[in-house]
């Protein structure tokens, strides 16, 4: 037996088992699940089903995304608010649904806390807690501190960041702060949506689900390095992904299915709130691509948009209607619901700092109630 | 015959029999998928694919008739399509992008003459040397005249006894 049979047996079981909670309704109109490599315009290579007419629908996309776009951000399609960070030295903004946008000042990183009444942002060595409008809480200084992620309830709540000592918690209102493991990699944390103050994170070859309290409820080794941890908003799925495959956890550990593009890198992705379907962005040599995977269904994926270039993050808008997809190729953002598409251009000029380096901007689980 | 009991068996919802038809036909779903596309991830995808379809069409199965031929014939569809399209898009796509080389194989001689033909001359080279059908089976497999499999098994066979030399 070997790493490859192995992984692949976990995921064929785990079909097997499903197919066998839901034996009848699971099969009754499904559509052919092998199309596992599917050639279109000569060069799209699809790890997932393929809709008819996909090659003129990937056409449309394109010139939708690139002729029509909007010169500025004047509203944001889905509602609510969109916490926009540059990584690259250039700040944390908020955008707001009638395109307001508030400049909250040179943070490297910042995220919202869970009823959007508050940002945790990172600068230099310190952890921020600050208002909408900009004005400090409380901050805290530690070394390096870097990819915060804040959970809770509207009164109690816990703040997971990544500092030079490793994986550290401290309640949102700034005190308690402690170290949870040592060992944790340089990927960000994520609550799980399921559990009351309980995270996942990487360390030492293993995903990990941990209370804040510091209790184990499992950890996983993984052959993949991952880049970036994903909840399903049930907390039934946690997405690993790496750049070759994305690995799906079920709320035990346990591998649910693999997900991989054949021939591309992947690049991030995230789930559609309220559902199963999981949005991953795939980068060729010279260009990219958005699917929608249906996790509970091997084989079922949908693009969604595909252009020439690298797309960046994407962010679901709150009621999970709209997908917002980074391109920084392009130097726009498109949003994309259904059929519909608004894509909106000069992007790295709205979101712009003196001495910051352009336009690398960060959007992943930034768009807020 | 076994494969038929655990066919029977998984259809009734037995793990154990399910483990005992992926154990028994992973090996050589596995090797064609690597022999055909030259890519070991490639070839775990592509096969642990074709077992996700089996486990789907599990129960529209006619388990008097044998499974590996169902299998290999989606394991090999789907690596002679991965392999046209990396050429397809290694010529169409800019310059910039070299595939990384493939793991060392055992017989990696063998291996190197075989990337060199064609990916359909390749599979049938692979279903009669390694999964051992006969030229009308492969026929059968690939939908393809019995000629043109007896054609691609000789002139595949033939270059790489040129590339021996």
């Amino acid at each position: 037996m070997n790493g490859a049979e192995e992984r692949a047996w976990e995921v064929v079981r785990r079909a097997f088992d499903e197919r066998s909670r839901a034996p009848r309704r699971a099969r009754v109109g499904n559509r052919p699940l092998l199309a596992l490599v599917v050639v279109a315009l000569g060069a799209a290579l699809v790890a997932a089903l393929s809709p008819p007419g996909r090659a003129v629908f990937q056409q449309v996309r394109e010139a939708v995304g690139v002729e029509h776009a909007a010169p500025a951000l004047f509203s944001l399609p889905g509602g609510g608010r969109l916490l926009v960070v540059s990584s690259r030295r250039g700040g944390a903004w908020i955008v707001e649904r009638d395109g307001l946008k508030r400049d909250l000042g040179p943070y490297a990183d910042a995220s919202w806390s869970p009823h959007g009444l508050y940002v945790v942002a990172t600068r230099g060595n310190e952890l921020v807690a600050l208002d909408p409008a900009g004005h400090v809480h409380w901050s805290l200084a530690r070394r390096a501190p870097s990819r915060p992620a804040w959970n809770g309830t509207r009164t109690n709540t816990r703040i997971a960041y990544l500092a030079a000592s490793g994986l550290r918690v401290v309640a949102g209102d700034g005190t308690g702060d402690r170290l949870l493991d040592a060992h944790a990699g340089a990927i960000a944390p994520a609550w799980d949506p399921a559990r009351r103050f309980t995270l996942a994170y990487y360390a030492g070859g293993a995903i990990v689900l941990r209370r804040d309290t510091g209790a184990v409820v499992w950890r996983r080794d993984i052959s993949i390095r991952p880049s970036e941890l994903a909840w399903s908003s049930d907390g039934r799925y946690l997405a690993v992904f790496s750049s070759r495959r994305v690995e799906i956890l079920d709320a035990a550990g346990r591998l649910h299915r693999t997900v991989s593009m054949l021939e591309a890198t992947l690049r991030s992705g995230a789930f559609e709130p309220g559902s199963h379907d999981l949005a991953v962005v795939v980068r060729y040599p010279a260009r990219s691509e958005v699917y929608l995977v249906d996790v509970d269904r091997p084989g079922h994926a949908r693009l969604l948009f595909a252009g020439p270039g690298h797309f960046g993050d994407v962010a679901w808008s709150p009621d999970g209607r709209w997908l917002l997809v980074a391109w920084p190729a392009a130097n726009q953002w498109v949003f994309i619901h259904g059929t519909k598409v608004h894509a909106v251009a000069n992007i790295a000029r709205q979101f712009h700092r003196a001495g910051g380096l352009g336009p690398k901007l960060e959007l992943a689980g930034r768009w807020c109630c | 015959m076994a494969e038929r009991a655990w066919i029977r068996g998984a259809q009734q919802g037995s793990v154990a029999d399910l483990e005992r038809l992926f154990r028994e036909h992973w090996p050589r779903a596995y090797r064609a998928a690597r022999l055909i596309t030259g890519d070991a991830a490639a070839a775990e995808d592509i096969a642990q694919e074709a077992f996700l379809a089996a486990v789907r069409n599990l129960d529209r199965f006619d388990r008097r008739r044998p499974f590996a031929p169902w299998l290999h014939r989606i394991v090999v569809n789907r690596a002679i399509d991965w392999t046209r399209a990396r050429r397809l898009r290694a010529e169409v796509e800019l310059g910039d992008y070299v595939p990384a080389p493939p793991a060392p194989e055992p017989n990696g001689d063998i291996f190197a003459r075989l990337h060199d033909l064609p990916p359909d001359h390749r599979a049938v080279i692979v279903l009669r040397s390694l999964l051992e059908y006969t030229p009308g089976e492969i026929a059968a497999l690939l939908d393809l005249p019995r000629g043109t499999v007896n054609s691609r098994l000789r002139r595949g066979l033939d270059r790489m006894k040129d590339g021996e030399s």
